[in-house]
């Protein structure tokens, strides 16, 4: 592909991997998994960046592929089983992370959620308006509040028992 | 129990300075922009690649066979047959191929990846997950012909208890074949299928996926009758 565009490629991959970051560190829980998932990532980042037309934010077409890739990862069971069965986070993702310890027992909560709920409690955390969630996950702008509002009850619950 | 501030866990959220972090460090990513993606759509063209490959080298076999057995005309049939098979099979696979999702669907939001990809999988690719199943009997067919080539220069003529045998042999293979097929690529779809489903809360894609399930069982039928039908009009030939 055209070298230009390879590094405008970059440059937005620099500005927003924060993103894929937070994407990464809802759906994973050991590094190995992290780097696979980063890189397959940015890989589709990468073969879909010639469809981003510009419609929407480039972070909410972002949080789009990230977020698509992540729920139909089959690169690594690991990411596939239910994460009830260990929420705790794994000593060398505790040890590449420097969390605080609000973020970390929320990451224990979060863990405990469904994929779908994991995708919109993360919008929701990023401040992401009810209709840029509504455009990531294509759902109606009053479901999403609807989910959200459910969601939170039940991440509040969980925080609750954690606590 | 006191009351859980949920906006205190946010801004944690929000403040959190490890987001910034390099997870991956010295590693230059224009470097794995040039990796093998091993997402779903992916491993659906790469199943559909391997099949088209596989039905090829069948399909240069049959021809080499034809010539092999130049002498036998009933063989000839058979494996004229068995060759204009695998060239349909070739034209379905690659008509299926032609289908699969593109790239751009990872643009999609969530909720339309899911159904582009369900609907793909339940409709086409289902239907040629049972064509690369037919893999397995054809490359035991083949491998039976060269056998009885190199080892006694022809087929010797076979009774009812053979043609039992080879068309046990035959299902045997392709059953099992299709089995650990769709096996694998169902436990893919059903983690979609449940994604979609919580994000509509088992309304209508549960439906769906049940009309989608009926279908794949008639489907499951037909290629079955077919394929007794098929080893039925071989035993026809043969005995000619």
């Amino acid at each position: 592909m055209d070298p230009r565009l390879e590094k405008e490629f970059l440059e937005h991959l620099e500005t927003n991997r924060k993103i894929i970051h937070k994407v990464c560190f809802i759906y994973c829980r050991n590094r190995s998994d992290i780097n696979d998932m980063y890189q397959e990532i940015v890989l589709q980042l990468w073969k879909s960046y010639p469809s981003f037309k510009g419609k929407s934010a480039l972070s909410t077409w972002i949080y789009r592929v990230a977020l698509n890739t992540a729920i139909t990862a089959t690169r690594n069971s690991v990411i596939l089983v239910k994460t009830e069965e260990a929420p705790e986070i794994a000593d060398d993702y505790e040890s590449m992370m420097d969390l605080s310890e609000d973020t970390r027992l929320l990451y224990k909560a979060i863990s405990k959620l469904e994929r779908i709920e994991k995708a919109i409690i993360l919008l929701w955390l990023d401040d992401r308006s009810y209709k840029d969630i509504s455009d990531t996950i294509g759902i109606t702008v009053k479901n999403v509040s609807v989910k959200i509002t459910r969601i939170k009850v039940k991440l509040a619950t969980i925080l609750k028992n954690l606590q | 129990m006191k009351d859980i501030d949920l906006e205190k866990y946010k801004s944690a959220w929000g403040g959190e300075k490890s987001f910034d972090n390099r997870i991956i460090s010295g590693l230059d990513p224009a470097r794995y922009l040039k990796r093998r993606s091993k997402g779903i759509v992916s491993s659906f063209r790469t199943g559909l690649v391997m099949d088209l490959v596989l039905k090829c080298i069948l399909g240069a076999s049959f021809a080499v066979l034809i010539f092999l057995y130049s002498m036998q005309p009933g063989l000839i049939t058979v494996c004229g047959i068995l060759f204009c098979l695998v060239c349909y099979l070739i034209f379905l696979q690659f008509k299926t191929s032609a289908d699969i999702p593109g790239q751009m669907a990872y643009s999609d939001d969530l909720r339309t990846f899911l159904e582009k990809g369900i609907t793909f999988y339940r409709t086409k690719y289902y239907k040629s997950l049972y064509i690369s199943a037919l893999s397995s009997p054809l490359i035991f067919i083949s491998g039976m012909f060269f056998y009885n080539y190199f080892k006694y220069t022809g087929v010797r003529t076979m009774d009812l208890t053979d043609f039992f045998v080879l068309g046990l042999f035959c299902l045997v293979a392709y059953v099992f074949s299709a089995f650990v097929h769709i096996k694998h690529f169902n436990i893919r779809i059903s983690q979609m299928e449940k994604c979609l489903s919580e994000l509509d809360e088992g309304g209508i894609s549960e439906l769906t996926v049940r009309k989608q399930i009926r279908q794949q069982r008639i489907m499951l039928l037909i290629a079955v009758l077919l394929l007794i039908t098929g080893f039925a009009a071989l035993v026809f030939i043969l005995m000619l």
